[in-house]
C-alpha cells in the first residue's frame, strides 16, 4: 500500500469522509506495517548443523575481519559459550546434555535483521537503516559512538570497538549487503555444507519452515524463531529442541522497538504544545492575582485615608463650630453685660429720676 | 509523496520529523502570539513586560 | 607536587584544597588516557554492558540533581510564590554547571565525541528518544546559561546587557520547564525500548512519568541540601534577603517535596498493579525494589512531612540529604543495577576505578566552579547597584 493512498484516506478520514470508502479501519492513522514484501532472508535449520564452523571462517574472510587467535578448524573452542564481538560478526555455539536431544545441538548467532531494527529506532543519527532487500545496515561516517543501539538491541548483537581511540565503530554482521548487491550469497549461507542455512525471500522461507515443521512434527518445535519476535526477523530460526536451550530468548515477546518507544515519542509534541498554555496560565493567574491583590490593598490604602481625611475635617469643623459657638457665647455675653449694663444703667437713671421727681409724681 | 513505506520505523523517521518542525514553530509561535494578544495592556500579564516595579532578577 | 602549585595559588592550604588539588590533577590524568588510549584502556564496558557509570551517574543522575534550576524558577516567576526569590539564583546556577558537567562527562563517554553535535547538524534519528534528550539538554544548557547571565553581567557591570536579559526571563522560565518536563522524563523513556533487559519491578510504562515526578522531588531536594551546604560555608556571603528567606524555603520545599513524594509513591504501586510485577517483590530484586520503594520514598515523605508539621529544619535538611541519595539509587537501579539483569553475574558490569575517577572529578570541577562564582559573583546576595529583587 502506498503512503500517498494511506494519507489521502487518512485525510478523509479525518475529515469525517472515510466511511463511505469503506476503509475507514486503516483512515485513522493506524497504520499497519508489515515490512519489505521482498525481504530476503536465511533459516537457519538447528537440526541440520553439524557446528563445523564453515561459516565463522567463510564470515571472517568475506568481511576481511582480523584473524582469530585460535584456527576456524579448532572445534574446542565451541567448549565455551561465545557471543558476537567486535572482530566477529557470527558465532557457533554448542549446548550438550539438552533433554531430548540425542547429541549437542549447534546454534548460529548474527544480526537477525529485525522488520522493525531497534538499533535504528534507537539511534539518534539514523545511522542504522533498514534496506529493502532485508539488511539492516551500519553507516560509520555519522556514528558518534553512544551505543544506544547496543542497549535497544534485543538480541544483543551490536558491538563496539572500544580498544580503538579515535575512529570506534559499532561492528555487526551486514547480511553480506555488498555481496547480496553484487548478486551473491552471505558468505556463511554459500559455504554452509550441511544446507543449515536457507537464503531466500523471507515470505518463502516461512513456507519452508512450516513445511518442515510440518513434515517432520516428531523432530521440529512447531515455532519458527523470528516469525514474531520483537516484531519479526529477517533470519529466522527452526529447532528441534526448546530455542531456550540454546540461549535464546522465549520472553520478548512480539512488539517491535518503534512501537515501544512511540508512545513516550508522541508525548513530546503534546507537552510542547500543551505545557506553554497551562504555564503562562498559571504566570497569568498568579499575576492577577498580584495585581488584584496590590489594587485592593490601593483601595484600602485610599479608603483609610480618605476615612482619616473626613474624620479630620469633621473634628475641624467641631472644632470650629466649638469655637463659633465659643465665639458667639463670647460675644453673646459680652452683648448680655453689655445689655445689662445699660438696663442697669438705666434702671439707675430711672431711680435717680425719680428719687429727684417724687414730689412731681405725687403732686 | 510517491514512494511507499514499509516499515513502521520509516513512518516514524517521517512523521516525527515533521513533528520535531512542528514543535519548533509551535514554541516560537506561542511567544509572537502572546506578545500580540497582550500587547496593548497597559498592565499585568505581558509577557517579559519591562515592570519597573517589579524587577524578577 | 601539583597540590603544592595549588598552594601557593591559594594561600590557604585548607584540607578542601588539598584533596580537590589531587583529584583534578588524577583526573587530568586519566582524561589523557581516555582519549588517547580510548574507552577499553579506562572503562570495564563491554558489549553486553555498553552503559556504565559515565551514563548511569554522570548522565542520569547529573540531569536529575540538576533539577533545582527549572522547579526553583518555575516556583518563584510561574506560580508567584515570590518569598522564594533568593533560591532561584542558586538553583539556576546549580542547573547551570550541573548541566555543563554532563554534557563535559558525555564527552568522555561517547566513542567520537566531537561529533556530538552531528544529530543536529548533520543527520537527525528523531525516532530516537537519545535524540530528544540531546536536542533538550543542548537547549535547556543555552537556556540555564541565558539565565545565569544577569549574576555574570552585573558582576562585569554591564547593565544595559542584563537589563535585555532580565526581559526574557519568564520566556526563558517556561521554556526551561518545557525542555526540563521532556528530557526529564525522556530519560526514564530511553529504556523503554529494551524491556527484556530492565527488571520487571523498574520497567513500566510510565519510566518517562516516573523520572518526571522524581527529578521534582530531586530538584526541590537539591535547593535544600545546596542550600544547608552554602549556609555552612558561604554565610558570610548571604545577604539579609537571602538569610530571611532561607527558613521560610526550605519548609516550603520540604512540604512541597512530601506531596510529591506522596504522588510519586503512589505512581509506583500503580504501575505495580499495572505491570502486574507483584510476585518479583518476594526475589532478591524484589527486596532491594522494596528499599528503594520504602526507604527511599515513603521514609522521606514522611521524615519531610514531620519536619514541616514541626518546623523542625534539621529533619528536613536530612531528610533532603537523604532523598538526593534516594535519586541516586533509583537511577543506578534503572541504568545499572536493574538493568541485564539477566545476565550471568561473570557478564554484569562493575566500574573500573578510573570511570569512578572521572565521575569524581567532574563533580570536584562542579564544586569549584560554584564556590569560584559564589564567592565573585552576587549568587547569594542581591547586588547593590540593582533593584532589590
Amino acid at each position: 500500500m502506498s503512503i500517498s493512498r494511506r494519507t489521502f484516506l487518512g485525510w478523509l478520514g479525518a475529515a469525517g469522509a472515510g466511511t463511505s470508502l469503506g476503509r475507514s479501519a486503516h483512515a485513522a492513522g493506524t497504520a499497519n506495517f508489515t515490512g519489505y514484501p521482498d525481504s530476503l532472508g536465511v533459516l537457519f535449520d538447528a537440526t541440520r548443523c553439524i557446528g563445523c564452523r564453515k561459516c565463522e571462517e567463510a564470515c571472517n574472510r568475506v568481511n576481511e575481519l582480523p584473524a582469530p587467535a585460535k584456527p576456524f578448524s579448532d572445534l574446542a573452542v565451541l567448549d565455551r559459550k561465545r557471543r558476537t564481538d567486535a572482530k566477529t560478526y557470527m558465532v557457533i555455539n554448542r549446548y550438550d546434555n539438552i533433554p531430548g536431544a540425542k547429541g549437542p545441538v549447534y546454534r548460529k548467532i548474527q544480526c537477525n535483521h529485525c522488520l522493525e531494527p531497534a538499533c535504528a529506532s534507537a539511534c539518534f543519527v539514523r545511522a542504522f537503516a533498514k534496506n529493502s532487500n532485508g539488511a539492516v545496515t551500519y553507516d560509520e561516517s555519522v556514528c558518534v559512538g553512544c551505543r544506544y543501539c547496543m542497549i535497544a538491541c534485543p538480541f544483543e548483537i551490536p558491538t563496539y570497538e572500544y580498544d580503538r581511540a579515535f575512529t570506534p565503530r559499532i561492528m555487526k554482521c551486514t547480511f553480506c549487503q555488498p555481496r547480496l548487491l553484487k548478486g551473491q550469497l552471505p558468505g556463511c549461507v554459500e559455504i554452509c555444507p550441511a544446507e543449515a542455512l536457507t537464503f531466500g525471500r523471507r515470505r518463502h522461507l516461512l513456507k519452508i519452515a512450516r513445511e518442515r515443521i510440518g513434515l517432520f512434527p516428531a523432530r521440529y518445535i512447531d515455532h519458527i524463531y523470528g516469525e514474531t519476535e520483537m516484531g519479526g526477523t529477517t533470519w529466522l530460526t527452526i529447532s528441534g529442541v526448546p530455542f531456550r536451550e540454546l540461549g535464546m530468548r522465549e520472553d520478548l515477546g512480539t512488539t517491535s522497538a518503534p512501537e515501544l518507544t512511540k508512545g513516550a515519542l508522541s508525548v513530546v509534541p503534546i507537552v510542547a504544545g500543551l505545557w506553554p498554555v497551562l504555564l503562562t496560565g498559571i504566570y497569568a493567574i498568579s499575576q492577577r492575582k498580584d495585581r488584584i491583590a496590590r489594587e485592593e490593598k490601593a483601595a484600602a490604602v485610599d479608603e483609610a485615608v480618605t476615612r482619616a481625611r473626613a474624620e479630620a475635617k469633621a473634628k475641624l469643623a467641631e472644632a470650629l463650630a466649638k469655637a463659633d459657638k465659643d465665639k458667639k457665647a463670647a460675644i453673646d455675653k459680652e452683648v448680655k453685660k453689655a445689655l445689662a449694663d445699660a438696663a442697669k444703667a438705666k434702671v439707675q437713671e430711672t431711680a435717680a429720676a425719680s428719687a429727684a421727681a417724687p414730689e412731681k409724681k405725687s403732686s | 509523496m510517491t514512494h511507499t513505506i514499509n516499515t513502521l520505523h520509516d513512518f516514524m523517521v517521517r512523521t516525527e520529523g515533521i513533528t520535531y518542525i512542528l514543535i519548533v514553530v509551535a514554541l516560537v509561535g506561542f511567544v509572537v502570539f502572546w506578545r500580540f494578544l497582550t500587547e496593548r495592556d497597559e498592565d499585568g500579564e505581558r509577557l517579559g513586560a519591562d515592570r519597573p516595579d517589579e524587577n524578577p532578577h | 607536587m601539583p597540590e603544592r602549585k595549588f598552594a601557593i595559588q591559594k594561600p590557604a592550604l585548607t584540607p578542601f584544597n588539598v584533596v580537590a588539588g589531587i583529584i583534578v590533577v588524577i583526573g587530568v590524568a586519566i582524561t589523557g588516557i581516555r582519549f588517547t588510549q580510548g574507552l577499553a584502556a579506562t572503562t570495564n564496558l563491554s558489549d553486553y554492558n555498553p552503559w556504565g557509570i559515565w551514563i548511569g551517574f554522570d548522565l542520569l543522575v547529573g540531569v536529575a540533581l540538576a533539577a533545582g534550576g527549572y522547579v526553583t524558577s518555575a516556583a518563584c516567576y510561574l506560580f508567584g510564590l515570590k518569598r522564594f526569590h533568593s533560591a532561584v539564583r542558586p538553583a539556576i546556577l546549580t542547573g547551570f554547571l550541573g548541566y555543563a558537567l554532563v554534557v563535559l562527562a558525555l564527552h568522555y563517554d561517547v566513542g567520537r565525541p566531537w561529533r556530538l553535535p552531528y544529530p543536529f547538524i548533520v543527520q537527525s534519528g528523531t525516532t530516537s528518544l537519545l535524540f530528544e534528550v540531546a536536542a533538550c539538554v543542548a537547549l535547556y544548557l543555552t537556556v540555564l546559561f541565558i539565565e545565569f547571565t544577569p549574576a555574570a553581567l552585573e558582576w562585569l557591570g554591564l547593565k544595559r546587557a542584563r537589563r535585555i536579559v532580565n526581559k526574557l526571563t519568564l520566556v526563558l522560565t517556561i521554556f526551561g520547564v518545557v525542555l526540563s518536563t521532556l528530557h526529564q522524563s525522556s530519560l526514564g523513556a530511553l529504556f523503554l525500548i529494551a524491556p527484556s533487559k530492565l527488571h520487571p519491578l523498574w520497567y513500566s510504562p510510565y519510566l518517562a512519568l516516573y523520572f518526571f515526578v522524581s527529578s521534582i522531588v530531586a530538584g526541590l531536594s537539591m535547593v535544600i541540601f545546596e542550600s544547608t551546604l552554602s549556609h555552612r560555608y558561604f554565610h558570610d556571603k548571604m545577604d539579609t534577603e537571602h538569610l530571611q528567606e532561607a527558613d521560610g524555603v526550605a519548609l516550603g520545599f520540604g512540604k512541597a517535596a512530601a506531596f510529591v513524594l506522596a504522588g510519586y509513591f503512589v505512581m509506583k504501586v500503580i504501575g505495580l498493579a499495572q505491570t502486574n510485577a507483584w510476585s518479583y517483590l518476594s526475589t532478591g530484586y524484589g527486596l532491594w525494589f522494596l528499599v528503594e520503594l520504602l526507604g527511599f520514598v515513603l521514609l522521606p515523605c514522611y521524615a519531610y512531612a514531620i519536619g514541616v508539621r514541626e518546623k523542625n529544619l534539621k529533619v528536613i535538611r536530612w531528610t533532603a540529604a537523604w532523598t538526593v541519595l534516594g535519586i541516586v539509587v533509583n537511577r543506578f537501579n534503572v541504568g545499572l543495577i536493574a538493568f541485564n539483569w539477566h545476565l550471568p553475574s561473570s557478564e554484569r558490569y562493575f566500574p573500573h576505578w578510573m570511570e569512578i575517577g572521572i565521575s569524581v572529578f567532574v563533580v570536584t570541577l562542579g564544586v569549584l566552579a560554584y564556590r569560584f562564582i559564589v564567592t565573585h559573583m552576587p549568587i547569594l546576595y542581591a547586588h547593590p547597584d540593582y533593584d532589590k529583587h
